[in-house]
């Protein structure tokens, strides 16, 4: 294992140019390309189906693009070990023998190397981190004996104490309830503005990104649209990213977009 | 009465072969469960019975070129037991057959070629009752030997490469982001459980090695939080096990593999009526 690379400031954090994916004959992802600075918050909405995991997939390097480019930090996906990636609830297995602080511990791995066990250091690290997403208490508690909200926390942790510049989130929000959100809103809040993270979330629910992102980016296998919440709450592009799944209601003073098809729990690629 | 328990209980030991049967039973008790949490975490039960049964080739060959000689029959199920593994991830590599249906296909195909090679040659269902079942008389000096090195390699690996390995298990996407190099330690685990079959299945058997593997390391799931506490009740259940299953096979002339999975199977079925926190068997 390498050490850390240094970040090139001058670049984008994150780009992406024509970024194709193909599972089989089937298109995935057709012709992606953005471009994200640092300190950026953005929520990445589309049905299931869309492409979105399977977009922060590509990003961590995990599925590599038929066609394309991916830079973080100006370099290949794999070059860095700051990609902090909260994967889906539902790829977890929440009945697996670890505790709170293990699983924020493995955010470490990297760091601590081969053959090496925790230092005193990574100990603080791992309950700062805690102490952030307020799970301190929570250490010793086995990961599947927390509600909802509390695992996206712990997994939260994790990307901190993983010292992640970039952060992926898988539909963190799906399943819920409007408190719990609003603690994990808050959370990302404060760490890309006061710690110049930057973060990308992938959700189906347009409103609530509407509200707490400052820019979205919608998709469906392409890229729709990049704006912020009312630049893309347009008819037209909601009809092309959600097609059949969404119904649109158009009004005078707006659009008022109406999730029908709601898939919390699916599983998605 | 207490008199008569300990003459139970040293009865066996006063033949060497027992001492040695015993021995190798508590070594084999030990890596099978520790190295069985894996499988059991990882869903792998089906991979670690097909690796068993398809070591039987390599044994038979082996067999007839060495007889019971220690150092052929390891390196010949070995080798078997690598070329299965490599065969699997041949067949599912380029993503057209799952991998069950790969696992299935080299796992009866090696099989039957083991029973072929064994059934072409005399003696037939003696020697294979002896490799499906176990034969606690099998057991030699070199065999001892043998499984106390590989064991301990494998306890070295597991230990020395703790944090790698539970990211690998827990959450492979978060391995390949921080760099650890995921395919390298998927194929170490593997690898590892294949070299406790090969030391094992002299002991156990190769139809029955799979409970070994998973029943003790379940048994231990329901019971604890962490996978380190999990580990070492897995391996107090394997060896309990193995150390009850072979007096029961002494006294009452039972196949030994088949009275030390049966000893599992009982330690089980306890544990899941009384576990004080019932966790359920699905991934959520």
């Amino acid at each position: 294992m390498k050490h850390h690379l240094e970040h090139d400031t001058s670049k984008p954090v994150l780009e992406l140019k024509d970024v194709t994916v193909k599972f089989g004959a089937e298109t995935i992802l057709d012709n992606i390309s953005f471009s994200v600075k640092k300190g950026e918050r953005i929520a990445v909405v589309g049905p299931n189906g869309a492409g979105k995991s399977t977009l922060f997939k590509t990003i961590t390097g995990t599925i590599r693009p038929g066609s394309g480019n991916i830079f973080v930090y100006g370099d290949k996906p794999l070059a860095h070990i700051c990609i902090g990636y909260v994967p889906q609830s539902s790829m977890i297995d929440w009945n697996f023998p670890v505790t709170v602080y293990d699983v924020v511990m493995m955010g470490r791995t990297g760091r601590i190397g081969l053959f090496k066990r925790p230092s005193g250091q990574d100990k603080g690290v791992v309950f700062y981190a805690l102490g952030i997403v307020k799970m301190a208490e929570f250490a010793d508690r086995q990961i599947g004996m927390l509600s909802g909200g509390q695992r996206q926390r712990v997994f939260l942790a994790r990307a901190i104490a993983q010292d992640a510049g970039l952060l992926l989130m898988d539909e963190p929000l799906a399943g819920l309830d409007a408190a719990s959100q609003q603690d994990i809103y808050r959370i990302i809040e404060y760490l890309s503005e006061e710690k110049g993270v930057t973060i990308l979330v992938s959700t189906h629910n347009l409103n609530a990104a509407g509200k707490n992102f400052p820019k979205i980016i919608l998709l469906n296998k392409k890229v729709i649209v990049i704006g912020s919440g009312k630049e893309v709450m347009n008819k037209k592009y909601l009809l092309s990213t959600f097609g059949g799944h969404l119904a649109v209601i158009g009004s005078d003073n707006g659009i008022v977009a109406v999730n029908d098809t709601c898939c919390s729990h699916g599983e998605e690629r | 009465m207490i008199y008569r328990f300990i003459g139970v209980l040293a009865g066996p030991l006063k033949y060497p072969f027992m001492v040695r049967s015993l021995t190798g039973s508590i070594i084999v008790g030990i890596i099978c469960s520790v190295v069985g949490t894996y499988v059991v975490l990882k869903g792998l039960a089906f991979l670690g019975d097909a690796l068993a049964h398809a070591v039987l080739p390599g044994i038979a060959i082996a067999y007839f070129i060495g007889g019971t000689a220690t150092l052929p029959l390891f390196w010949g199920s070995l080798i078997a037991g690598l070329f299965t593994a490599t065969g699997i991830g041949l067949i599912t590599k380029g993503g057209q057959l799952k991998e069950d249906t790969a696992i299935g296909i080299i796992f009866a195909g090696m099989f039957a070629l083991g029973i072929a090679i064994i059934s072409s040659v005399r003696n037939y269902s003696i020697d294979l009752t002896h490799f499906l079942f176990g034969d606690i008389l099998g057991v030699s000096r070199q065999d001892i030997v043998l499984a106390v090195i590989v064991g301990f390699a494998v306890l070295l690996m597991i230990i020395l490469f703790y944090k790698e390995f539970l990211v690998t298990v827990f959450d492979p996407v978060l391995a390949k982001t921080l760099r650890i190099p995921l395919r390298f330690f998927q194929f170490m685990l593997l690898f590892m459980i294949t070299l406790v079959v090969v030391v094992s299945f002299q002991i156990v058997g190769v139809a029955l090695m799979v409970a070994m593997l998973i029943t003790p390391a379940a048994s231990a799931y329901l019971l604890t939080n962490r996978l380190p506490s999990m580990m070492i009740l897995s391996a107090v259940f394997g060896t309990v096990s193995s150390v009850t299953g072979l007096y029961f096979s002494y006294y009452f002339n039972i196949a030994s593999g088949a009275a030390i999975v049966l000893t599992c199977t009982v330690i089980f079925i306890v544990v899941f009526i009384f576990s004080p926190r019932k966790r359920v068997f699905i991934k959520s």
